[in-house]
Parts: C-alpha cells; structure tokens; sequence
C-alpha cells in the first residue's frame, strides 16, 4: 500500500528495494515495479489528490519526467481552482439576479454598466438603456442635492454609505426607496466602481406616514390631536426669544353635550367638523390649531403678539363659532368659552395649559361664550390634592377632636365643653377648620365627617364620665347638608346608642343658615330631638337673618353670642356693645340660656358678667384641648376665672 | 471534500483526461492514473494503462490503494 496523502512528490524508482514498498502485497504481486506521485495542492493549501505514474517494471524516472509531472500537477490545481472560482462567481451573480433588490454597478463617473432583474422592475430601465446614476437620484432639489451630494462624498472616499433618498423611475414618478452605496476598490486602492443596493420602501412609507397621521392628528377634524399639540406646544416653549413665546388659547364648545345627547353623535360629530373648521379659517396660518378632546380645541399662537391682538382673535372665534351652523338640515346654535394664558419665560408646558383650563373655567363660569386671560388669582393648585386628602382623611384617622371648656358665669365652673374638629395631616401638619371645613361642605364630605365628630364626641364624652371626671354635656356643631340629606335623628339615636352616652350630655348646635332652609321641617326635626332630651342651641346668633318670629317657636335650649359681638367690647365705647346687651336681652326675655363665644379680655368677660350672661367660652378661659389636657382639666376641677369674680 | 470541489467543477474530468494524454506522452511509464483519498477511501478519478493493471477508475479500500 502506498500513503498518497503526502505533500511533497514522492519517486520509488525500484518498489522491490525502497522501504516504502518493498513490503507491500502489490509490490510482491509484481503490480507495482516503480512509482512517481506529484500532489495535487489547490490555492488555499487543501490537498485534492494525487497525480501518479507507474510500471510493473523498476523505472528510473528523470528529473524532467519529474519536472513535467510537477507542472501538470499545478495546471490540474488551477483548473479547479478556477473551476471552483466561477462556480463561486456564477453562485453570487445567480443571487444579485435573485435579489429582490434592485442592484446596479456603476463606474465612478456615474455611468451603470450593469443591473440585475429586480433594478428593471423597479426603475423601469432595461440593461441595454441604462441611464446615469443622476437621472436615477435626482438632485433638482436642495434637500435632494444636499443627499446626492453626501453619496459622491462618500464615494470619493471610498467609503459607504446608506440612507431613504427620493428615486426616480424612467417614466419621471418618485419612489422611496432605501439606498446602500459600496464603493468598489481596485488593487491599487482607487475607487473604479460602486454598487447601489436600492430597496423599494414606498409601502413602508405610506405605512409610516398613515400611523404618524394616527398618532399626531384627529381622524375627524383632520386637525392635530392633543399628541402633536404637547410637542409644538413644548417645542414653542423651549424657544430662547422672550417675543416669540406663544399664547394658548383653550377652546370649548358650550353644552356640546346637549348636541351630542339629543341630536345623536353624527349630528355632534359633524358640528365638531364645521367648528374645527371655522377655528382653523380664523385662527390663520401663523396660529397652531389642534382638537385635544372632545369639544375641546386648543389655538397656540407664536409671538410676538399684544394682548389686544389675542383677545381680538378669541372674540373673533366666539363670532365665528356663534353663528348658525347647518348640519345635516338642522340649523344648530352653539356658542364656545376660550380661556387664554400667555406663556413666560421658563413656564412649563403642563403649567400653561392649566392655566389657560383654568382661565377658560372662569369664563364658563362668568356665563359661556366669552373669553377670559390667566390671572395669578384663578390659581388653586393644590386644591385636588387637599380635596383627594380631606376624602380619605375619616378614614385614616387623621380628624381628631379637641373641646374647650363653657363656664358658668355664676359659678365659674365649667358646665359644658364645645367639640371642634381639627385635622392633622400626615405632612402639612394642622389644617386650620376654615380651609378645610368649607371644602367639606364643597365636595360633600360634611357630612360624613359630622357624623364622625358626633359620634366620637359622644364616644368620649361616655368614656370620660366611664372614668369618673366630671359629666358635662359636650356640644357638636351640626352642618346644614347634615340636616338636608341626612337623617338627623337616626343618626343621633344611632350615635347615642352606639356609644351609651344618655341624651341628656349632648347639645346640637345649628346656625341660622340651617333654620331659614326649611324652617317648619327644621322645627319637627328640633323637636324630635328636643323629645329624645338633647339640648339644642343656636350658633353664631345674630350673624344671620332668621325671623325672630320662628325664634319663639323654635324648641331650643340656648343662643350663642356670635364672637364677632363679642369682640367689639372693648369696656371703652357703650355703642359696641349694643348688640351684645340685645341679643342677652332677647335670651332672657325667650327664657333661653346665653353663651358668649370669643371672650378673650377681662373687660369682655366684666362686661358680659354685669349682663348676667349664663356661659362663657373663649381664650381668655381656654383656648380648645386636645383629649388629654382636657382631661385633666376636668379632673382638676379648677375655677376657671376665680380671681375676676372677686373684681366683678 | 472532493466530492463537493469537482460538484462544481463542471470542465475538470475533460481537463484531467488531457492532462493524463499529456503525461504518456511525456513520461517513461505504463499506468497513469489521478487519484485521491477521502475518508479512508481511495478513489481513482482518470486512469490511463497501457499494461495489464488491476487499477480500475472506481473507489476502493484504502488498503488497496496504490
């Protein structure tokens, strides 16, 4: 057996003697006498085979026969390797010609010297009327010219370049297409050629533009949407220039909705068309105009403008939008509310737009189809939040009580104590009860939180009476929303009972405002609650306008000096104190009890004792407690004012 | 590997058998013959024998190769 798999030409001249052979079975056979093989070596250093000579006979091959066999070798090598190069060849050039992608060769000069099948459909050029690459990417445009000429740039330098560029076909119509260019090096590193790759992205484009549509513009009114509108809108404030600064200009159609409900969407929808339009005719072409929602438009005006230039546009489009519209044979009316914000350095774009939504509540509120600039007094940023926080504030547990004391002027011990709410907020601290009181009442959270301060009232009234402190009647203030929509006295049986407080250490205190509601059904209420044993006073008297002649028919127990009578007494004037020594009066001649609220000076307390006023209550006793300190108030049992009787 | 090379070498057969005319003519001997082994098989492309040869242009065990 002889090895063929060596790289060098092996020469047995005599089988029989060379130790290669010598041994073999076909040497011995006599089928083997001499032996010349030459390898066969392709290009890349693979071994193909074997080139062979040989006799039965010993043969002494020459070194010609040697040498020839050497050059045949290498021709038989480079016939497959160049059997093996144009197999490679034809390979690509049959996937160029496959290629769903129009390719083409062109010179550096620009002339195409060759394009595959899928170049002719696209471009509608055959092979034998090629153009040149400039008829292909036309530069008759700067945007055009300025692509054109990064490609021959990039060419030159032999380097690559890729990007959208706008074709040109033969019979003159454009297409989009994306376009890779490769310069094609020759051995001396010149650039001779390139290949352009184009693909056809017409479809994508059409795509893309159909979805940016979507995304940025509002399918009815064909007007950008609330996307596109916060981009200018960002983009507008960005601008350095103090003039250039834009005013927005929020657009709302009035009771849209009545359209919308009676006549039925289509009829609202095309109002919504006929409006968009009629903005868009007056706003002009400067002016940005945009549907952000529903019947809501917004008119983004670039600077420099004055003020008188923007309102007179505002007036402009509430004429415009005022005027009868004829939709569908109907002959609509309807009228639109603008508020206006112009924008200042360094504002953000959620802050201009609040503003000009809060501008544009004002004037629906002054009425509709009017307009109405921004101005710092409409701010109430912080209002949602304080409104979202009071809404859970029961529920956390964040209203406490505090309770300040009433003392009796006769004894100067304290009779009664008033409970008063007091909201902790876990990070603004305590909030005063004037600004979150009437917010209750706004969002209609008073009553729920009445009925939680007449509850725990009573709760710890019963449980400081449960640990022996002294038993005085604890007095809750009761809102008119209490009394209107809620069951007043299921919910005071419902507290007495719940906490096992007797009636009779619970006073309800009520306003004016709560008689003149509904005067005879407050009364029946009164007396059902006066039937149960619980007092009942009138708070804040005086500052109302209740007739006096329900004050007779009225079951109530007491009035309550209102604090700002209280405060006039100075001991210096004697008409400040006219209203106080009336109102003291009138009590006494209705045989009701007097308390003065707000007593804060000796001289008031002097002056209100010689009017012989039941009960007193005020900083000058005591301010309101939290449960602790009075507790121990009331444990203490103390005279509250023992060194002004001796004066009085 | 062969196998794939001349897959694609669509001219190399005619090319070998003139190469092989070449080499008789050229060189002192008797059997001329291109051959290459794969995978422990010896194969025997072109054969050109002007004695009586046991070769023949097929594949065969690599024991047997010459």
């Amino acid at each position: 057996m002889i090895y063929l798999g060596g790289r060098e030409p092996l020469v047995i001249p005599d089988a029989s003697q060379h130790p290669v052979t010598k041994d073999l079975p076909i040497t011995k056979s006599g089928n083997i006498g001499s032996y010349l093989g030459v390898p066969i070596l392709l290009a890349d250093g693979t071994m193909f085979g074997t080139l062979c000579a040989l006799n039965s006979e010993p043969y002494d091959f020459t070194q010609d026969e040697q040498g020839i066999m050497t050059h045949l070798s290498k021709f038989l090598s480079h016939a497959l390797d160049l059997e093996q190069l144009a197999a490679n060849f034809q390979l690509k050039s049959m996937a160029l010609e496959a290629t769903p992608n129009a390719v083409a060769i062109v010179t550096i000069d620009g002339d195409i010297t060759w394009v595959n099948p899928a170049f002719t459909e696209l471009t509608g050029y055959e092979a034998r009327e090629l153009p040149t690459y400039r008829m292909l990417v036309p530069d008759d445009n700067p945007e055009d010219k300025a692509t054109f000429h990064q490609i021959r740039t990039a060419v030159n330098n032999g380097s690559p370049w890729s990007g959208e560029v706008l074709t040109r076909r033969k019979d003159g119509t454009r297409y989009d297409s994306e376009l890779t260019v490769t310069p094609v090096l020759d051995e001396a590193g010149n650039v001779r050629y390139f290949v352009s790759i184009q693909r056809d992205i017409t479809t994508r484009k059409q795509t893309e533009t159909r979805l940016h549509f979507l995304a940025h513009y509002d399918t009815l009114t064909q007007l950008p949407n609330r996307v596109l509108f916060q981009e200018r809108l960002t983009e507008a404030l960005s601008c350095d220039d103090q003039d250039a600064l834009p005013a927005l200009l929020f657009v709302n159609l009035d009771r849209f909705k009545n359209i919308n409900d009676t006549l039925g969407h289509h009829i609202g929808d095309l109002l919504l068309i006929e409006a968009a339009k009629r903005i868009k005719d007056c706003a002009g072409p400067r002016a940005f105009v945009s549907r952000i929602s529903g019947d809501e438009f917004t008119v983004l005006l670039p600077g420099p403008f004055d003020s008188l230039t923007v309102e007179q546009l505002a007036e402009r489009l509430i004429q415009s939008i005022k005027q009868p519209m004829l939709v569908d044979d109907y002959e609509l009316f309807i009228s639109a509310s603008i508020g206006i914000s112009t924008a200042t350095r360094q504002i953000d774009p959620d802050t201009l737009f609040q503003q000009a939504d809060l501008a544009l509540s004002h004037a629906k509120e002054s009425g509709r189809n009017r307009c109405r600039f921004y101005t710092d007094d409409m701010d109430n940023s912080g209002r949602i939040e304080m409104e979202n926080a009071l809404r859970k504030a029961v529920d956390r547990g964040e209203l406490i009580l505090h309770y300040q004391p009433k003392v009796d002027l006769a004894t100067g011990k304290m009779v009664g104590m008033e409970a008063l709410v007091r909201w902790e907020h876990p990070t603004k601290g305590q909030i005063p009860p004037y600004v979150f009181i009437p917010l209750a009442e706004e969002i209609g959270m008073i009553g729920p939180i009445g009925e939680w301060v007449l509850r725990e009232a009573c709760r710890q009234n019963k449980q400081w009476q449960d640990q022996g402190l002294p038993a005085l009647c604890v007095a809750v203030n009761l809102s008119v929303s209490q009394f209107q929509y809620g069951n007043i006295v299921e919910q005071v049986k419902a507290a007495l009972a719940d906490t096992g407080l007797d009636a009779e250490w619970l006073e309800l205190e009520i306003t004016e405002s709560i008689i003149i509601q509904d005067t005879e059904k407050v009364i029946s209420t009164l007396r059902d609650l006066q039937m149960m044993g619980i007092r009942i006073a009138i708070d804040d008297f005086g500052t109302g306008y209740s007739s006096l002649s329900y004050l007779k028919k009225l079951p109530i127990d007491s009035l309550k000096i209102d604090r700002s009578f209280v405060k006039d007494i100075t001991g210096e004037l004697e008409e400040e104190e006219t209203i106080a020594k009336a109102v003291i009066s009138l009590a006494q001649s209705l045989k009701l009890r007097v308390v003065a609220e707000g007593v804060e000076t000796e001289a008031q307390l002097h002056f209100l004792m010689c009017q012989n006023c039941d009960m007193m209550q005020g900083y000058y006793f005591s301010r309101p407690l939290p449960v602790e300190e009075f507790a121990q108030l009331l444990a203490s049992g103390r005279d509250l004012f023992a060194g002004v009787r001796v004066n009085a | 590997m062969q196998s794939a090379i001349l897959r694609n070498a669509f001219h190399f057969h005619e090319i070998a058998e003139n190469v092989l005319s070449l080499v008789r003519d050229l060189v002192g001997a008797k059997t001329f013959f291109i051959a290459y082994t794969n995978q422990e098989v010896f194969t025997v492309l072109k054969l050109i024998s002007e004695e009586n040869s046991p070769l023949r242009p097929d594949s065969l065990p690599l024991e047997s190769s010459y």
